[in-house]
């Protein structure tokens, strides 16, 4: 009985540090989104009218998963990692999930407040002017899902890489 | 002896330039997308810039026209019947649309009731439209036709009306919008330019760029 309640207090932990993982992932997206420092780079550069064509979209999209959604993710993941510790390879697939369904609630959200709630003919529209994410499920889905899942792990293990250094380092100590 | 070495090296292979391995793995995927993704766009403005260096050339199957390189263009949209390409000035407080309407039936069915003919309807009636749109949102604008009349566009006659929209509030601001609609058909489609500005100031000086570098290059095709 003890033991039960043991593991459900900790399922519920875990699954409260993958929510605020999850979320810090969705807010850093939000922000990075709307700072629209991609359109001030391109600006600064003299080059947004490129833009204009289809390479240049996706040039800018390559830019938006280095500077938005693989540092959102890292965020994500860098309190994710600190907060639990155990089966990380597993447990930090998840942020990524959850800053994904907290995105598309989000939007639901707004669309219901602003009262296009029967016409959903906006809501990749408003996805993609939110969180940068579109209706091209390769480029506007699938990669920067990917891509922020990978810094979900880079920022999980930057904390845990701290201490596999000490372990190595008391092993050699022992060594010596 | 062997043992501590071994540890050493493995301590070596975790770390790059002193960081822990996945910050530096963090930092570098940042460095790799930024300029993969900045070669991109700066090889795709390099092959289509003008002469002089300071406009874009822009090509469709039915138009061609050159636009100043740092406005802020979006993807040209197209499907059977529209081409569609927008974009704001570098500045951000001026648009300029250009609609293409692959064939007269499909304009026929966007204006239905309207005669393709008359020019000066299409563009009223698109003044309204867009008047309507920010009435929805703002009760007190008002709408002032300032001037109507006609030029050549890419060696067809166009119809063109100027027009002002005062009192628009959004986001507490008031703005007025000051604007021209040019339509024209062509051998079997037809083209709607849009270009209005939402900054008082600086209507005459855009408007004299748009004139200048968009509407006295742009080129509709033989044909198109």
């Amino acid at each position: 009985m003890g033991l039960n309640e043991e593991v459900r207090k900790i399922d519920l932990r875990l699954l409260l540090h993958l929510l605020v993982g999850g979320l810090l992932c969705s807010v850093a997206l939000f922000f990075l989104k709307n700072l629209i420092i991609i359109d001030l780079l391109l600006k600064s550069l003299n080059c947004l009218g490129a833009l204009i064509f289809e390479e240049a979209q996706i040039g800018k999209k390559i830019i938006s998963f280095g500077l938005i959604y693989l540092p959102s993710g890292f965020l994500g993941g860098l309190y994710t990692g600190y907060k639990i510790k155990e089966r990380l390879k597993i447990n930090l697939v998840f942020p990524s999930i959850i800053a994904l369904l907290i995105s598309a609630i989000y939007t639901t959200v707004i669309l219901f407040i602003s009262g296009y709630i029967g016409s959903l003919q906006f809501f990749p529209i408003l996805l993609g002017y939110y969180f940068g994410l579109s209706a091209d499920y390769l480029m506007g889905i699938i990669a920067p899902f990917l891509v922020m899942t990978t810094g979900v792990y880079l920022g999980g293990y930057t904390v845990s890489w701290k201490v596999e250094e000490r372990i190595e380092e008391e092993i050699r100590f022992l060594k010596e | 002896m062997d043992t501590c070495a071994g540890i050493g090296v493995m301590k070596v292979k975790r770390k790059i330039f002193g960081l822990r391995l996945p910050i530096a793995i963090f930092i570098i995927l940042i460095l790799t997308f930024f300029s993969t993704g900045y070669l991109l766009i700066y090889f795709t403005l390099l092959r289509n810039l003008s002469e002089d260096g300071e406009c874009i050339s822009f090509e469709t199957d039915f138009f061609r026209f050159k636009f100043p390189r740092n406005w802020y263009a979006r993807a040209k949209w197209e499907n059977d019947s529209l081409c569609i390409i927008n974009m704001l000035t570098t500045e951000y407080d001026s648009f300029f649309g250009l609609i293409y309407y692959k064939s007269w039936e499909y304009a026929q069915s966007i204006f239905s009731g309207l005669d393709l003919r008359d020019g000066l309807l299409i563009t009223t009636f698109e003044v309204n439209r867009f008047y309507g749109e920010l009435h929805k949102r703002s009760q007190n604008a008002t709408l002032q036709f300032l001037r109507n009349g006609s030029l050549e566009v890419s060696g067809y006659s166009a119809i063109y009306t100027i027009f002002r929209i005062e009192n628009v509030a959004a986001e507490n601001l008031q703005y007025n919008f000051t604007g021209i609609i040019i339509y024209f058909l062509t051998g079997r489609g037809a083209v709607e330019i849009v270009f209005y500005t939402w900054i008082d100031r600086v209507w005459e000086e855009r408007y004299e760029t748009f004139k200048a570098k968009i509407l006295e290059l742009l080129v509709i095709k033989h044909g198109a």
